[in-house]
This record gives structure tokens, sequence and C-alpha cells, in this order.
């Protein structure tokens, strides 16, 4: 008998199904996948299963081997012990570790006194039992995102033990029902040592007869966590694949509908990318430069004493564990975060890392493409154009005035260019999905012209078609001279872009990998050493 | 396509005039969206009109309307700015007074001359938002919390300087520059219309527009874009100040006096102006057509309740019930234009 199993889930807005008409099956003991392209249902189906969203008519939810009213309620999800970790992780940046971790016991305790001492030795507890070490005291915003993971994984997996109930004993009623851990995109900020943890979790899970949910966009972690992958595919189930007959290559057919080329399958060659989407032709970048960092060093960044050259026509890549400041060098060097020191030079213009900022940065003809894509990258609820425009309305500006149409037109020859899809140009970015508005944030910046770009994790959490996209873009601007930055805890990205991989551990570079040697479990390898 | 004049299947032509409807029915709701206010004007006037024909459809009230609140109009353009970017200036009507009341003391009192007493009241206005400006950027207070404490200070100024009297005397110039008439249309409005144009044209055809709006949208975003955040908070601060000042010199001349408690009346008046501003025109953006359009409808309104003989306290229902409903429509756009395209 399955813990949890949802028939005939179908979700349509407006015109257009979201989903149609998908089983999901969860058995005890089991790790499920769910993999699928962005705007495949994947994330429909999830927030059926949390409650979110009421699916349309005709489908049915057993619990238990019983069944259960749709919309599914808080209070059965609660009884079933189903544990989320959405991608957001849902923590509050506020409040410490000890108040994350009982945030949902707290705010439905009725007791007119909050047990902190009960709670905090039965926190540590929690934090010891799956290997994590954080100070329970300490203040979410303190922590990594690798560490608030860990937190929101932890938590869910708690609940999913029980171990998150009332009552006085801290093992109350542990392991009267299986639960169900659901981990939504939950490990893109986990190192390789942190995937370990987060592998003992899911045996613990799985050992006491609960199953595990993972929806994921890296295929690799799909095939070797899951038993079984579901694969959605335009809001339907493409397969159902077993753990004996699943590899990434056959994934990734399924995933786009039709044979993938050797980039987006495995290492290889470049290709233009499955989603049809055309490669833009850029114009050379106005001016190629040689980038040069000396001596960059931010203790509050985790970094020390970082120093290295890129060429023009080099894309250069820093790996490192979360936490190694790998993905710190390069908003350090663009003047996004102050550095406590160090130089940067672009070309014949140099600067002293302290006094750099954003505008000397742009002038100097360094791009920044963040990680964050909503809250660092772009502004969601302007539009398509408005974003794509934003760094060269002065061009728009004859006669003292901007002139709309042209910038419109521009937006839109863009748009074709890079294989954005979307409505209209005057559509708000938010309507778009992630891999979409990555498209529109590399547009916006490969606009102004720039001689170097700097990047951090600039395929994470998109569908395999914009990633194929993306990197074929960025393959050819340094085809053309452009000199590229790139950190990425995606070594199999890097090891398919890069000329060369700094390795980063402690805030220090302490490996260069290059020419033949460059492969992922090179970078992964060296990392982990 | 089909040749022109080729007959269409049914099946051809089913799905194409369903999608044709729809587009249809989405510029109909757009054009609504952005115009309607016009057609709901409208309907007041005749409906005060045919309560009222003698007193309501009268040039005498249209001059009153335009002329009384083209210093509402300055004021709420002034609060734009802010709230494009992001920040609120609850101080404003407080400025408006202080520049209102020291332009009045300093001419009428103090015998200064009415052109540097001018020139001082709208400088003041400036000063003030550059100090607001200058606490937000430098200490990182939130502009609410600034403001808020701005206004009372101001508050407080005010009565000091006027002993909590009204100053009248004020140069005939003045009152001239602001009252007179052009072809039956007061100066005042003019000077009020010209700020309109320049504001749309700031905030529409500039580059400086954009980045006020970007620095609104998303701070973080904007700055790792390059925009000198800090410069365009400070001078949205400052230019809020300095049409407050110029709305507060304005009110002495169209008033002929200074009334050192005008400030509080007029700050929500401004706020529902401007925010329901935000929903026509371009709906979701502040913007300085909806702004001064807002005004005159909202003003429209209370003039002819006060016509009727309704009393005073109707007037703060309107404006405060008008301040909710334009936020509810705000977020209600707001909420459309990011979920996506009406399905």
């Amino acid at each position: 008998m399955p813990l949890v199993r949802l028939r005939g889930m179908s979700k349509r807005f407006g015109a257009t199904y979201a989903l149609r008409d998908v089983d999901l099956e969860l058995r005890g003991g089991e790790v499920h996948g769910l993999v699928g392209a962005n705007g495949s249902g994947k994330s429909t189906l999830v927030k059926i299963l949390s409650g979110y969203h009421d699916p349309d008519q005709g489908g049915s939810a057993e619990i238990g081997g019983e069944a259960v009213g749709l919309p599914l309620r808080p209070a059965v999800l609660d009884a079933a012990r189903i544990g989320f970790v959405h991608q957001d992780l849902g923590l509050v940046p506020e409040l410490s570790v000890l108040e994350n971790l009982w945030l949902t016991r707290i705010s439905q305790m009725h007791a007119a006194r909050v047990p902190w001492r009960e709670l905090k030795r039965r926190g540590a507890g929690i934090l010891r039992q799956y290997g994590i070490s954080l100070d329970l005291d300490a203040s979410v915003t303190e922590l990594s995102q690798a560490q608030r993971a860990l937190l929101a994984i932890a938590r869910a997996a708690a609940t999913v033990d029980g171990r998150l109930g009332g009552g006085g004993s801290g093992v109350s009623g542990a392991g009267s029902v299986p639960g169900v851990l659901v981990l939504d995109e939950a490990t893109v900020f986990l190192s390789a040592s942190h995937r370990e943890l987060l592998r003992g979790m899911i045996a613990h899970v799985t050992a006491a007869g609960g199953a595990v949910l993972v929806i994921t966009h890296d295929l690799d972690e799909a095939v070797s966590l899951c038993d079984r992958i579901l694969v959605l595919r335009d809001g339907r189930a493409a397969a159902l694949v077993a753990r004996d007959e699943a590899d990434r290559a056959a994934l990734a057919r399924l995933i786009v509908g039709q044979d993938v080329e050797p980039a987006v399958a495995g290492a290889g060659a470049a290709g233009a990318g499955a989603s049809g989407a055309s490669v833009a032709s850029v114009d050379e970048p106005a001016g190629a430069a040689t980038v040069q960092v000396s001596g960059l060093r931010s203790a509050g960044h985790g970094v020390g004493d970082v120093s290295f050259r890129a060429s023009p026509g080099e894309i250069l890549g820093f790996a490192g564990l979360a936490g190694s400041g790998f993905d710190q060098v390069v908003g350090l060097m663009f003047g996004a975060r102050r550095a406590d020191g160090g130089t940067v030079a672009v070309g014949s213009w140099r600067s002293e890392l302290p006094d750099l900022d954003p505008p000397a940065a742009i002038g100097a003809g360094l791009a920044y493409i963040p990680a964050g894509r909503g809250s660092e990258g772009l502004l969601l609820d302007l539009s398509v154009a408005e974003n794509l425009l934003s760094q060269v309305s002065e061009r728009y500006l004859r006669g003292g005035f901007l002139r709309h149409r042209h910038m419109r037109e521009r937006a839109e020859q863009l748009v074709r260019d890079f294989g954005i899809r979307c409505r209209d140009v005057e559509a708000a970015c938010a309507e778009l999905s992630g891999g979409n508005q990555q498209k529109v944030l590399l547009a916006k910046w490969l606009e102004a012209g720039p001689a170097a770009l700097l990047l951090v994790e600039p395929t994470q959490g998109i569908d395999v078609g914009a990633r194929a996209m993306i990197w074929a873009k960025l393959r050819e601007l340094a085809g053309s001279g452009m000199t590229v930055v790139c950190a990425s805890s995606d070594h199999e990205e890097l090891a398919h872009l890069a000329t060369r991989v700094l390795v980063m551990r402690a805030g220090q570079v302490i490996t260069e990998i290059s020419g033949p040697a460059l492969t992922k479990t090179a970078i992964t390898a060296a990392c982990l050493a | 396509m089909t040749n022109p004049g080729a007959a269409l299947t049914a099946d051809e032509q089913a799905p194409g005039s369903r999608a044709a409807a729809r587009a249809r029915m989405d510029r109909a709701i757009n054009v609504a969206e952005r115009y309607g206010i016009f057609a709901a004007w409208i309907v007041v006037i005749v409906v005060f009109g045919a309560i009222e024909p003698s007193t309501f459809l009268t040039v005498a009230t249209v001059r009153n309307i335009l002329g009384s609140d083209a210093v509402l109009v300055i004021l709420g353009l002034g609060l734009i700015l802010p709230l494009t970017a992001g920040e609120y200036d609850l101080s404003i009507a407080s400025i408006l007074a202080l520049s209102s009341v020291a332009t009045a003391v300093l001419n009428a009192n103090d015998g200064v001359p009415i052109v540097p007493a001018v020139i001082i009241g709208i400088a003041l206005g400036a000063f003030t938002g550059l100090v607001n400006g200058v606490l937000m950027v430098y200490f990182g207070i939130e502009s609410l919390i600034v403001t808020l404490g701005m206004s009372t200070v101001l508050a407080g100024l005010v009565l000091w300087m006027t002993n909590a009297l009204t100053i009248s005397g004020v140069s005939i110039g003045l009152v001239n520059a602001a009252d007179h008439t052009i072809g039956g249309i007061p100066l005042v409005f003019v000077y009020a219309l010209v700020i309109t144009i320049v504001l749309w044209y700031v905030l529409h055809y500039l580059p400086a527009g954009r980045r006020i709006l970007f620095v609104g949208r998303g701070r973080e975003v904007a700055r790792l874009s390059g925009v000198r955040v800090d410069r365009v908070r400070l001078g949205v601060m400052v230019t809020a100040g300095l049409l407050a000042g110029v709305a507060g010199v304005l009110y002495t001349g169209v008033s002929g006096s200074a009334n050192p408690t005008a400030g509080a009346t007029l700050l929500l008046p401004a706020f529902a102006s401007a925010f329901l501003g935000s929903t026509i025109i371009t709906p979701g953006r502040f913007n300085a057509w909806g702004t001064i359009v807002a005004v005159y409808f909202l003003a429209t309104g209370t003039t002819g309740l006060e016509l009727l003989g309704v009393s005073a306290w109707v007037e703060q229902l309107f404006y405060g019930a008008a301040l909710i409903g334009a936020v509810i429509i705000r977020q209600l756009v707001r909420r459309r234009i990011t979920a996506g395209p009406r399905r």
C-alpha cells in the first residue's frame, strides 16, 4: 500500500493545462524522483501535494490507503507527516536557528509559555542526529546558503520523523506513521560533503518506512538517488522510469521529448540547444580586455588573498565547496560587495577594490550576472523590454526624449535572438520561466557591450534547453574574444565550458585545472581534496 | 492566411474569431482601465449638475476648482517622485505649511521683499527634503519614519513661527502671480499644468525617470545594475521638498495669507490623488497625468458635495475612501501584471 497516491491530477489555468492527468504514487521505503523542464508541471504537482493548489475535478487522493479530500488540508498533511523543503527553504532570516526549527510548533502552540529549554535540548538532539553542526542561537542571516538548506532539510526530516511534535517526551509517537519527505530543488546549494549528509537523512527516512520525493534539475542526482523517476513533459507524465532503466541521456531525452545534443546529455561538444532557440550572432565585444585581480581579500565573505588573470577568449571557472569563497570572488571584483583589499584591472583601467562600486565597474567594461535572478538580477514586475534595455536607455535618447518605439523594436529583436519565450515584450518578467528570465538577464548585460562577463551559477535551477542555449552563448562570446569569469557549483558546467578552473578552499585558490585534465570528476575531486 | 474574399470554413473561423474577440476584449478592458476615470468624471458632473444646476454648472465653480486645487496638484506631483522610488514622504504637506508660513512671515511681518521671501520659502522646502534624504541615506533610516518625525517637527516649527495665528497681509504681487486669471484660467493652474508636463517628461522620457523606477522596484537590482541608488533616493526627496515649497508659496499666494494648520489637511488628499493617479493612464505606475486628473476628479466630487450643503466631515470620508479604493485597485493591477495575461 503506497503512503501517498494521487490519481488523475489535472490543473488548468484558463485555457492552458499546467498539469494533465498525472498520477503520483509514493511507496514506503522508496526515493521517488520528479524531473522535467521548467513549465512541465513539476511545481504544479508539488503544489497540489502541499495543498497549495486545488486540482481540477476528476482526480483523487489517498494517504495511507484512505481516501482524502482535495485540496489536501494542512491537518491531513501533518497527520501523514509530510514534510516539505521548498525551493525558497521557508526560513525566517531574522529568527534564530532554534526558532526556525520549531517555527510551526511555536506558531501553533496554545501553551502560555514557550518551553525554550526543552525545545533547545530536543533541537540540539535533532541536529546532532543528522550530523549538522549549527549554533542554535545563531540568526539565520549569519548562515551560508548551504547551512540554510541543511537547516530546512533537517527541519523537514524531523517533521517526517515525528520529532517536532508536541508532548513532553523527545520521541513522542516516533515511528508510528511513516512519513514523506519532499525535497523541491533543495540541493542546489549543497556541496558534495553536504550531499552526503542529505543522503544520510534520506536513508534515515526510508529505513523507517517513509518515502522521499526528490524534485531536481540535476539528472545525475536523480539517477543516483532515486528508485523510480517520474518524468513530466508539457504537463503530462512522459515516463515513469525505474532505477535500472535510468541513465541521464535517456532522462534528458524524455524531458525534452527528442534527441538531445551531447552538450545537454553529457560533457562533450557544444550544442546549440534542444529548445530550438536560435543563437544570436553578437557583435564583437567593444574592447576585449584582460582582467586581472591581485590580492583580493574580504574577511566578511571568507576570501583571503586571491589573485588571478583572465584573458580575452578565455572562460575562467571558479569551483569550490560551499563556504570556500569561490562564489564570492566575482561579486567582490565587481564591487557588488565591499572587499577589504586588493586591486582589479580591466585592460589599462585599474581600481583599488575597496573603492570600487558597480557604476565604476560597469564603466570599466565589466558585467555581473548574479545568482539571484529575482533578488539581484532582474526587476521582475517591470516588463521584459525594460529589463532588456535597462543598461542602455541613454542610447535611445534623441532630442531629449526616449524613443519608446525604437526601444520596443530592439527588445523584440533581442527576444528573437535569445529565444526568449514571452507573450509580449511589455509582459512582466515575473511571468517568464526561470530559464527565460536567465536569458533576459544575459541579454540585458550583453546589450551593454561589456569587455568581460562575470557570472555566478549561470544556469542554476533552469531547464536543459535554456541551459544548453546559455552554454552555447557563453562559448560563442568567448570565441569572439570576450573574457568570461564564471563561478559555478555545477562541475559538469565548468568542465563543459571553462578553459581553466581555479578551485578554492577556505578563501584561497588551491588548485588550477586546465587542458585534458579538466573534467567533472577532476574538479569535484579537487574540491574535496 | 486565406485569400481576401475566400470563404472560411467553420473550423478555421471559430478559433480565429474567438482569439480576435479576446484580443478586442483585452484592448477594451485596457482602455477602460486607463481612461475609465473620465467616464466616471462625466457621471459625477452630470449628477451634481442635475441636482444643483444653478451653482454647480457655472464658470465660477470651474474656475474655483481649477484654482483652489492646483496647489494640491503640485503637492501630489511632488509625492509621486518618492513613491516611484519606493519611498514615502509623510512630511510633504508639513513642508508645504513651512514654506507657506515662512514666506508670509518674512514678507508680512519682517518686511522682506516678496521675491527674496518666495525664494527663501522654496529653498526651505528643498532643504527640508535634503535633510530627509540625508537621514535616510547616511543613517539608513526608513523614509516612513524619517518623514513621520519630520512632519511633526515642522508642524511644531510652524506653530512657533506663527504663534498659531494665520498670517495675513502678504504682498499683492504674490497674490496676483498666483491668482491672476488669463482667459478665465487662474495662473496657479497654469503652473500646475507646466509642472505636470515636466514631471511626465522626466518620468516617461528621460533615463533618469527610469532609474527612479528601477530603484523603486528593486533597490538591490538597481544598485548592481550600476544605478547610484543613494543619489536617486536623495534626489527624489529634495525634489519632493522643492515642489512642496513651490506649492506652499503658491498656497500663500492663492489665499493671500498663511494658515499654520494647512499642512495637516492636505496630506491625505495628496496621497489619495497620487495613488488614484497610479491606477489610470499608465496603470500600476505613479504618473503625472494620472495625478492631475485624480486631483480634479476628487475635487469635482468634494465641491459638488459642498454645494449640496453636506457637512465637512463627508470630505474626509470621501478622500479616505478614495485612498483605500485606489490602493486596492493598484494592488489588483499589479497582481495581474505579475501573474501574466488574463486567462
